[in-house]
């Protein structure tokens, strides 16, 4: 057992109405620097669509992420023989078009153009060639459905979807959509750190944030392709590769990512988890309907006195120990099990889960009048208890979430309902006591934790969304290096620029 | 340890330049040298065995250059200096008296010897004295000493350099290319050499061989000159490129080359990255709505 501290997220689903001022909040901290046009280290994809880049979920064009081969976890990119051959020439790149031209607008068109006739209008300008441009794409082209025929449709996780499925998704009136907002999942066996030929990048021992050093990156770009989540970026600029750092400079200082500071719906969640080293190979190269399991298993129970004394053994402190059996991250995801990861199947193991968002049922319109299946006989309850009639097919949040693993998204599923009936049972009063227990029996859940699970949903102070242990990193660093060496030397950026530039 | 890296770095990269600036201050100032040490020695007599007999005689008739008996007498002493001095300006201004003598002598131009006013002087007054009668009946190298068998095999190899020179000069190839040559031929700083024995005849060449006193070619060749035996064989190889008249064309050749090799790496890149991610949001945007994976359509 080796014992250790993450970072980890939750992202609840069913409270994030896509407005993107996480990527503006991250956009104007992290990447407005030139060369970073294009990088955003959170983006919020609507679904069903193809995200950012167009159709990073297609690990047979990008070659993302591990799989196993005789039983044996790999990179899909390459092994080290083929990284070699291909050292100086990455053949799986998104280009340029997979994400889009970024540009600007003519603004001061609109201040200095001579009197007309018409309105000075501000044309876009492409910031590559800086000609006018036809926009053609932009990091969330599809959102809210926009272009949803040739988008939507071509989403991966559509697959194993039956024809009926698909055209219930897509039938005007019934387009149902949500949202996902993704950062860097910080995974515990990040395919970007592997991927890397020059060790540039790593995972912090301490706190488990993924980081790119600026000083040791030598742009082979093996990263971009490594990460399956397309969440390492190239800065052309600079020469080098960049990616979320979850703002480690506002975490050490106690403070919540930006992001997450800023979420409208405030629904992101931040706390430590504790995991088993040891048994990230075993998690990794699970068979494919284990590894959702296993991943799971990785986590350990923060209350556990046996796990306390072993932490305590492998130097986590006192603090992170409190902070770990505080985290709201642990109960959505361990204690509750309502948080899943992003894919689990690209086996990197990722450390940001998802509370999936609660479906709207089938309905149609007739005669102009909004008919919910079974409503006749059944009144209210298909509205917020079924599953069945559900226009999202489980199948597809199955794909998204849990490997194709529909039981795992069903048992999530009947909780989040469980907590909807019961709710709905104390406040409105309009379901009877029996169905509300059959929904919590359905849900595998007991009225405490059904309260519990609305608390931290609905009504979680700022403190219980974030529970942030001091970092100590002026500890951490003494371990690898005299900080008096450093004295006068590091500032805010890159110290060394590279020598090459455009 | 990285800051001294860095600082021989910066050392190598001026190194480069520092050298090629060095050169350039050296060879003028080696040349004056040479100049006043030929000046020191006895005046025009070794200039003209070091410089002009390789082209001309004096009295023993013509060879590349015309024979220069006389040549005092028949041209002004003015014209004389001038042409020494600097012949490339004398032809380029089309002066009457050289335009007749390059149609006489196959349009060999003379070449600048980088003669001095004061070397010039010198020459001009040991070709008035030989004029004067005071002749001195010399002999030249060439045909001195008795030759061994012409063999262009062993010339052959000589110009390549398989056979090196026994008084370590370059060969020839480094600087010239000639028919029959294989692969990408020889250099390109002088002249193609595959007409040179039909151009010179064999007496021009022979000389030529004997002294190899171009400006070029001079500097390298003064110190290590060809031996007899290795003149003839060089002669007789040179003859029969002469005859084999296959001029070469290297730099078609080269062209040719690198298009294939070109196009050559660029099929086995197609091959060995057939796989490589192409562009992924155009083709599927590109085929519309119509055509995807789906039979279900907005508006139905």
């Amino acid at each position: 057992m080796d014992i250790r501290a993450q970072v980890s997220m939750v992202f609840h689903l069913d409270k994030c109405i896509g407005c993107h001022t996480c990527s503006i909040a991250c956009k104007n901290i992290w990447t407005d620097r030139r060369g970073t046009e294009y990088m955003w280290w959170n983006n919020v994809e609507t679904k069903p669509g193809t995200g950012y880049p167009t159709l990073w979920e297609d690990q047979d064009k990008y070659k993302g992420g591990w799989d196993l081969s005789k039983g044996k976890l790999r990179l899909r990119l390459q092994g080290k023989l083929a990284g070699l051959a291909n050292i100086f020439f990455n053949p799986y790149l998104p280009t340029m078009q997979d994400y889009y031209e970024p540009w600007t607008y003519q603004y001061e068109e609109l201040f200095n153009a001579p009197e007309g006739d018409d309105q000075p209008v501000a044309r876009p300008i492409s910031m590559v060639t800086g000609k006018p441009t036809d926009i053609e794409a932009g990091p969330n082209w599809d959102d809210d459905l926009g272009g949803s025929p040739v988008y939507a449709r071509n989403d991966p996780n559509l697959h194993g979807l039956t024809q009926e499925e698909r055209r219930q998704l897509n039938e005007l009136e019934r387009l149902v959509f949500f949202y996902v907002p993704r950062i860097c999942n910080h995974c515990l066996n990040p395919g970007c750190v592997a991927a890397c030929p020059a060790g540039a990048i790593y995972k912090r021992g301490e706190d488990g944030i993924v980081l790119l050093s600026q000083e040791k990156c030598r742009a082979w770009r093996m990263c971009i392709s490594g990460c399956p989540y397309k969440k390492v970026y190239f800065n052309w600029a600079t020469g080098k590769s960049e990616k979320c750092i979850l703002c480690y400079p506002r975490l050490e200082s106690g403070h919540a990512p930006a992001c997450f500071h800023v979420c409208v719906g405030r629904i992101r969640y931040l706390g430590l988890l504790l995991y088993d080293a040891d048994r990230i190979k075993e998690a990794a190269s699970a068979p494919d309907d284990k590894v959702l399991e296993a991943q799971m298993a990785t986590i350990l129970d923060p209350f556990d006195s046996g796990v306390i004394a072993l932490g305590k053994a492998n130097g986590l402190s006192d603090v992170v120990i409190e902070a770990a059996q505080k985290s709201p991250v642990y109960k959505f995801v361990k204690k509750w099990k309502i948080a899943l990861p992003l894919h689990p199947e690209f086996r990197t193991l990722p450390m940001l889960f998802y509370v999936p968002p609660m479906l709207p049922v089938i309905a149609t319109v007739r005669n102009g009048r909004y008919d919910i299946e079974g409503a006749e006989s059944r009144g209210l309850a298909p509205l917020i208890s079924s599953l069945e009639k559900s226009r999202v097919p489980i199948r597809y949040m199955a794909n998204i979430f849990a490997a194709g693993d529909e039981k795992a998204v069903e048992a999530v599923y009947r909780k989040l309902i469980a907590v909807r009936v019961y709710n709905r049972a104390q406040r409105v009063r309009d379901v009877s006591e029996v169905e509300m227990k059959e929904a919590l029996e359905q849900g595998n859940t007991t009225p405490e934790e059904v309260q519990a699970i609305f608390q931290l949903t609905s009504k979680p102070s700022f403190e219980e969304r974030f529970v942030i242990p001091p970092l100590a990193r002026e500890m951490a660093i003494e371990t690898t290096e005299d900080p008096f060496g450093h004295k006068l030397a590091t500032g805010f950026g890159i110290r060394k620029p590279a020598r090459r530039r455009w | 340890m990285q800051k001294r890296i860095s600082i021989i770095l910066v050392y190598l990269r001026w190194s480069i330049p520092l050298f090629v600036l060095g050169l350039l201050l050296a060879l003028p100032t080696v040349s004056l040298l040479a100049a006043s040490i030929a000046q020191s020695t006895d005046e025009g007599k070794a200039l003209f065995q070091e410089k002009c007999a390789s082209c001309h005689t004096i009295g023993q008739g013509d060879r590349l250059g015309p024979d220069l008996k006389g040549v005092t007498t028949n041209r002004e002493r003015d014209w004389l200096a001038r042409w020494l001095l600097d012949p490339k300006k004398m032809i380029n201004e089309k002066d009457p008296i050289v335009v007749e003598l390059l149609r006489k002598y196959n349009n060999i131009p003379m070449p600048n010897m980088g003669l001095t006013e004061s070397q010039v002087t010198d020459l001009i007054s040991y070709m008035e004295a030989q004029d004067k009668g005071i002749s001195v009946i010399e002999k030249t190298q060439t045909q001195s000493s008795p030759l061994p068998e012409d063999d262009s095999a062993t010339g052959k190899s000589l110009f390549t350099g398989v056979i090196p020179f026994q008084n370590s000069g370059s060969p020839c190839i480094a600087c010239h290319s000639i028919a029959g040559m294989t692969g990408l031929g020889g250099g390109t700083l002088g002249p193609d050499l595959t007409n040179a024995y039909s151009k010179y005849g064999e007496a021009g060449t022979a000389s030529i061989l004997a002294s190899l006193s171009f400006p070029t070619m001079s500097p390298i060749y003064a110190k290590r000159p060809l031996t007899p035996e290795e003149q003839s064989n060089l002669k007789a190889f040179l003859q029969s490129a002469a005859i084999a008249k296959q001029p070469t064309q290297t730099l078609a050749k080269l062209v040719i080359l690198a298009v294939l090799g070109a196009a050559l790496l660029l099929v086995i890149f197609q091959v060995l990255w057939r796989r490589r991610l192409k562009e992924v949001r155009r083709p599927f945007v590109s085929q519309g709505p119509e055509s995807g994976k789906t039979t279900g359509r907005p508006g139905q």
